[in-house]
């Protein structure tokens, strides 16, 4: 494509760095798009363990009475499988994702602090091993479910010293992304990238990122007094040295909630970047998406206790709390209006990242709905503890965050890796997955309705029928990262070179950089012209 | 040549406030994580 940029390749080749080492590439390296692949290769392989885990799960679900695992070690598979998942897949793809594509969408060399950048990334592999090594410890791993409730959880051992020095080092790891991300987006864009006209995705991970920077460490105070009462004898949440175990749902919650956000977010600015490419017109209320996603990050710090409801709250405080939830139905109802507006009499073509990005808007929204029935306070007295939680968060954050991530990866593969990839399979893995996922996560709603707990290795009979279902759909699922991994693989091996701009409708300057981007871009800062920006032009 | 990101005045400029922002960030960070722990800790 004649379109790149002359400010992103000059003198790209002539520089005399020498050939750097596997050691010294991957372990030691600073640079934005290596480090980006690392976080995305970490969250792959915790999708595989986390998946894994699921299906131990489902196998144990698949028919009433005890199968494969014991009710103990039922528990530590689904607290792990929500950690691994969470911290280890979800989060990182987003940072990885992040690494990647902001310095490129800005202008900008690499990310502000390169070298934190590094330090970021590897202490997620430690952090993780760590974690994981809980499962052969004396007790095996942490069981208390993700959340962590005492006096449940304080009554682990080893395990829980071990997972929360982890999720401390995830914390520290995450503190220092959005660190990076903050300083990298207010300093180093391009001259001609304002603030409102960056793309929306550099928008949400901005956002995003002062999220992380104000909730994770109360999520670090929270645990660290967990420790303290579990091995130093406070009692901040033990009742009977006059501690109070509600306190730690409030704090965990005060960190809980924003961190849906941190998770779906960055989503809805995925999706924002994919649908105006394939509709080949412009993001539609650009503006009123940024101001939207500041809205839902700051409604997300003030429904905390829409989660414990059933704790026994004054009427105020539940009737403050269910209202404060269902506003935030106001934003993100702007966010998927302005998509489907969008699409609206556009050209649309549906290459694999359209797919993904319009099972996105579909099945996030049915997580959104099934959200605001459980932020009724009555309904939520029947729905909580059920599996209609379990299939609300999970079509959240698996069509709703993980259907971005590999909307994502579909969409600037190109980019990455200079070659276009088999669209017929990569469509056969978006329809098996649309298929698996909805057979997996929707009975689940039904299970819920007629009063299935969460969190039990056995059921009563009548549930019999739909947790077959739901297992069936969990092993399709299960099938579905080594499809992408064959169709990413086969694609760096045999697939057609892609072009600098790989989709016709793509903007922003992201792609005025070849196919695959240079090692190093825009060393030196690029002079914008009008239609390399996402949003609007230079001049105006 | 490679341009030396040390060698552009400009860059440098937004690095070193890049910096900045980035301990005043960290500092934040730390306040938050002290004051949750703090605000639990009378009586316990």
């Amino acid at each position: 494509m004649s379109a790149t940029h002359p400010d992103a390749v000059a003198h790209h080749d002539a520089h005399g760095h020498h050939k750097q080492g596997f050691v010294e590439r991957w372990f030691f390296s600073t640079n934005h798009k290596d480090i980006g692949t690392l976080y995305l290769v970490f969250s792959f392989i915790m999708v595989i363990i986390g998946a894994a885990l699921s299906v131990g799960i489902r196998a144990e679900l698949a028919e009433p009475g005890l199968q494969f695992v014991r009710p103990e070690v039922f528990n530590q598979l689904t607290t792990m499988h929500a950690l691994v998942m969470i911290f280890g897949a979800i989060m990182p793809a987003f940072v990885g994702l992040a690494n990647w594509m902001i310095p490129l969408q800005i202008g900008a060399p690499d990310m502000a602090l390169p070298r934190m950048n590094n330090w970021s990334f590897w202490i997620m592999p430690f952090a993780f091993t760590l974690l994981l090594l809980t499962f052969f410890l004396p007790g095996g791993a942490l069981a208390g479910g993700w959340t962590l409730y005492p006096p449940l959880s304080l009554q682990g051992g080893a395990n829980l010293a071990f997972g929360i020095f982890a999720i401390h080092m995830m914390g520290i790891s995450s503190i220092m992304g959005a660190i990076n991300i903050i300083a990298t987006i207010l300093n180093m864009r391009a001259p001609g990238i304002d603030l409102l006209k960056m793309p929306i995705f550099c928008w949400t991970w901005l956002i995003t990122a002062f999220l992380l920077i104000a909730v994770m460490p109360v999520l670090a105070g929270a645990v660290t007094m967990l420790l303290t009462d579990r091995f130093f004898s406070t009692s901040f949440f033990n009742a009977a040295g006059g501690g109070d175990p509600v306190m730690f749902q409030h704090i965990f919650w005060f960190f809980g909630h924003p961190e849906v956000y941190i998770m779906i977010l960055p989503a809805f600015g995925i999706v924002s970047e994919i649908i105006p490419t394939f509709s080949r017109k412009p993001l539609f209320g650009y503006q009123a998406m940024v101001y939207a996603t500041a809205a839902i990050a700051f409604l997300s710090f003030i429904v905390w206790a829409h989660h414990m409801f059933v704790v026994g709250m004054p009427l105020g405080g539940e009737l403050y709390f269910m209202f404060a939830t269902m506003l935030i139905s106001i934003p993100t109802g702007v966010k998927v209006f302005n998509w489907v507006t969008t699409m609206w009499r556009g050209s649309l073509t549906f290459e694999p990242p359209m797919l993904w990005a319009i099972a996105f808007v579909v099945l996030f929204t049915i997580g959104g709905f099934s959200g605001l029935m459980l932020a009724i306070v009555p309904a939520d007295f029947q729905y909580h503890d059920t599996y209609f939680v379990v299939a609300h968060f999970h079509y959240v954050l698996v069509t709703g965050a993980l259907f971005a991530i590999i909307a994502a990866i579909y969409y600037w593969w190109p980019k990455w890796s200079g070659r276009m990839y088999n669209e017929t399979w990569a469509k056969f893995h978006f329809w098996w997955s649309i298929v698996f996922v909805n057979v997996l996560f929707f009975p689940q709603h039904f299970l819920g309705l007629a009063g299935m707990p969460r969190r039990i290795p056995d059921y009563s009979v009548v549930f019999a029928d739909w947790n077959l279902v739901s297992s069936i759909g969990a092993f399709g699922m299960f099938l579905t990262p080594f499809m992408m991994a064959f169709i990413l693989w086969h694609s760096l091996k045999h697939g057609a070179k892609a072009e600098a701009r790989a989709w016709e409708g793509a903007r922003g300057l992201e792609w005025t950089v070849p196919s695959p981007a240079p090692h190093h871009t825009f060393e030196r800062p690029p002079v914008i012209k009008d239609g390399d920006l996402a949003h609007g032009d230079v001049t105006h | 040549m490679r341009p030396d990101p040390a060698a552009d005045p400009t860059l440098d400029a937004r690095r070193k406030r890049a910096r900045r922002m980035a301990w005043v960030l960290a500092v934040v960070a730390l306040a938050v994580y002290a004051g949750f722990l703090l605000s639990g800790m009378p009586g316990r």
